[in-house]
């Protein structure tokens, strides 16, 4: 009897397809010999069968959601309502805890920002090593460096360096290729204005090589693509043009003169020397870094000493080394990537106010606008600066090539007498050349050293005096182009003679 | 686990995957609140009879769905993912029931006999024919743990795993009650034995 009420409930379960194989097969055997399990499965069949269709579904409720979202909105989980108030909480702990560390910690930020620049400072100025002594500066850049304020960074890519002031006396540098830069051979040119001869030569060369050791650790890079300028350098450059100009005075003074406009007047070579020292002397520990991040100015001391003696020993053991391969050492080569960041910090107005950074295809210029430039004090420098600078432009255009003034051989000048204005038109036949030459002191009626002073002071000037001056002038110009004439074909006749003797 | 639907189910087949209600909570647990209403949408028949064949009465249905769901709504966010949903929202919905059901049973101490009677339906009229409303009044008779794993299974499809997992006891158990149960009916229904041709 308890084995058919089991196998009843199996029976039961078999109807619902419950059974495992095993199961259903044993009852599937039993089924086929019992008659009394076959009934009671009919019974559950029809049991099940009244069971199914006893029950019909629940009608839907059309109104069930929208009962229950009414519902749902009065039990929202605390949780979520608290969720939403998450980025607020948030914000205002991370508040709270910064006022506190503010509170009993104010340095803390401005400490937190000096690390991060002393790390930054820190990658940036590691292996830094002197540029222009792989560079390979001759007598030639470092005349070229005094007279057009250019440096070769890296000869074989191009790069120049150029230092130069703006109008208002902001100081600025900028990194070129070599397509932009002029070129000649101005050093030669020089000397050959000057007529010098060997000894005075080779004194001029002695010159030049005296500060080429000294140039060298004035621009230094390393392999995370920083340029390290020291803001010594543009007194370098004064210095080094100083020293050629007192030289030249003192080698020639008559073909100086020729070179050089009258009423310019330069130190004697004792001051000028003197002025060298003092530039020499100091302590240059102060450094401008060009990084492909950020342009930045701190203290860097670099051992040039030690510096010196590593390479002595690297050429040393590199050439020991090369003997084998028959080779020789060509020193790295260094190329300046201008980094697309600096175009951005270059839109960034709150970027360090200390430097404007302009970019392009072709140079990068950097604007030091309160940054400081070591003066060394020399009497009456500043206003001989200016002159220094006509005179540079003055050579620099007789040694190179005269430029092509594209303005018009037309003037036209209107001064004030009492209460009258006066206008004179006039034109001066071939004068572009000229007065591209010297226009300086043209539009220079406020420097006492120019030749020309008709704006300097209106009650002075009457018409007759203005017409003398002109007359004057027309004479001297016409004086001033025959010797220029005369000047190029010499350097014409140089040039055929150096290239035939190349040839 | 593949669902066993009874017969007007596999006429209108509803697409439930595990995934879809995994995929949803995830949504809520993240913040989407508004899904909610997918969860409701997709289940809220399925719960609604359940609670209807467990009480044996369609008065309290939306009621207890209500509650269903808002206790869902409340609770989801701990949801584990380690088994079915609807494991976790038929077995709320069982309890739900259950604790309607012993509410009413406390009323019924303290309520007149004849309201008791005719509020749960204890009394099978004789002059009632209709074979349906019969065996609905018989099936109302059985005990609750009974009851409730016949109806999972006859009408609402589950398999013997599910209503053991939905009632939270063993399968063997579930088997033997549901024997249990249709031997119960067999004779709460024999006055009627000839008209139901058992």
């Amino acid at each position: 009897m308890k084995n058919l009420q089991k196998d009843f409930k199996f029976l039961s379960a078999y109807l619902d397809d419950e059974l495992s194989r095993g199961e259903k097969s044993r009852i599937e055997e039993k089924l086929i010999s019992s008659k009394e399990l076959q009934d009671k499965l009919k019974e559950l069949k029809r049991i099940k069968q009244l069971t199914t269709s006893s029950i019909k579904k629940v009608e839907e409720n059309p109104y069930f959601e929208t009962r229950l979202n009414a519902s749902l909105s009065f039990n929202k989980p605390r949780q979520n309502k608290i969720k939403k108030w998450y980025p607020a909480i948030g914000f205002t702990v991370v508040a709270v805890i910064l006022m506190v560390i503010l509170k009993f910690n104010p340095t803390l930020i401005d400490d937190v920002i000096k690390e991060q620049k002393t790390n930054l400072s820190g990658f940036y100025t590691e292996n830094l090593k002197p540029l222009l002594l792989t560079a390979g500066l001759t007598n030639e850049d470092i005349f070229n460096f005094a007279f057009s304020k250019q440096l070769p960074l890296d000869k074989s890519s191009g790069k120049y360096l150029l230092l130069g002031s703006k109008s208002n006396g902001d100081d600025y540098f900028e990194i070129k290729n070599a397509s932009i830069i002029p070129n000649g051979d101005s050093f030669n040119k020089f000397i050959k204005a000057l007529k010098l001869n060997g000894n005075q030569k080779h004194q001029m060369d002695s010159i030049l090589d005296s500060y080429a050791d000294d140039l060298q650790s004035q621009v230094l890079v390393n392999d995370n693509n920083t340029v390290a300028i020291n803001p010594n350098l543009w007194n370098y450059h004064k210095a080094i043009f100083a020293d050629i100009m007192a030289f030249a005075k003192e080698a020639n003074k008559n073909e100086f003169n020729k070179i050089v406009p009258s009423g310019y007047t330069f130190y004697d070579r004792p001051e000028v020397v003197n002025f060298v020292k003092k530039i020499k002397n100091r302590p240059d520990s102060q450094y401008i870094f060009i990084t492909p991040d950020s342009i930045f100015s701190t203290t860097f001391k670099f051992n040039r000493d030690k510096f010196r003696a590593e390479m002595e020993k690297f050429h040393k053991e590199l050439n020991e080394n090369m003997k084998n391969f028959d080779k020789k050492f060509k020193g790295f080569n260094f190329d300046f990537m201008i980094d697309s960041n600096l175009a951005k910090l270059k839109r960034d107005t709150a970027f360090n106010k200390s430097f404007r950074i302009f970019v392009d295809s072709n140079q990068c210029r950097v604007e030091l606008g309160n940054i400081h430039i070591p003066n060394i004090e020399l009497p009456n420098f500043d206003s001989i600066t200016a002159q220094i600078d006509r005179a540079t432009k003055n050579i620099q255009s007789f040694s190179f090539s005269i430029p092509k003034f594209e303005g018009r051989n037309h003037f036209r000048f209107k001064f004030r007498e009492g209460d009258s204005t006066h206008s004179f038109d006039f034109g001066i036949p071939n004068l572009d050349s000229l007065i591209g030459l010297h226009r300086n002191f043209f539009y220079s009626p406020g420097d006492s050293t120019a030749a020309f002073k008709f704006f300097q002071n209106d009650s002075l000037i009457n018409q007759k005096e203005f017409r003398r001056q002109m007359q004057k002038l027309q004479k001297e110009m016409e004086k001033m182009r025959e010797e220029m004439n005369n000047l190029k074909k010499d350097i014409k006749k140089e040039v055929k003679k150096s290239k035939s003797v190349e040839i | 686990m593949k669902i066993k639907k009874s017969k007007e189910d596999l006429q209108n087949p509803q697409i439930l995957s595990l995934d879809d209600d995994f995929s949803i909570i995830k949504r809520f647990i993240d913040g989407e609140e508004s899904v909610f209403k997918l969860i409701v949408q997709r289940h809220k028949e399925k719960v609604r009879n359940i609670i209807y064949l467990t009480l044996g009465s369609s008065d309290a249905v939306d009621d207890i769905a209500q509650e269903v769901f808002i206790t869902v709504y409340k609770n989801l966010d701990q949801f584990k993912f380690q088994s079915q949903f609807t494991t976790w929202l038929y077995r709320v919905t069982i309890n739900k029931c259950k604790d309607h059901l012993r509410k009413m049973k406390i009323r019924k101490i303290f309520s007149p006999i004849k309201d008791i009677d005719r509020e749960l339906g204890y009394n099978i009229s004789v002059e009632e024919s209709n074979t349906a409303e019969l065996v609905h009044e018989a099936i109302t008779k059985l005990p609750d743990k009974l009851r409730i794993p016949l109806l999972l299974k006859d009408i609402e499809g589950f398999s013997y795993q599910e209503i053991a997992e939905t009632v939270q006891c063993e399968i063997g158990t579930v088997k033997s009650r549901i024997f249990r149960a249709r031997e119960g009916l067999k004779n709460l229904l024999k006055p009627y034995e000839a008209e139901l041709m058992l």
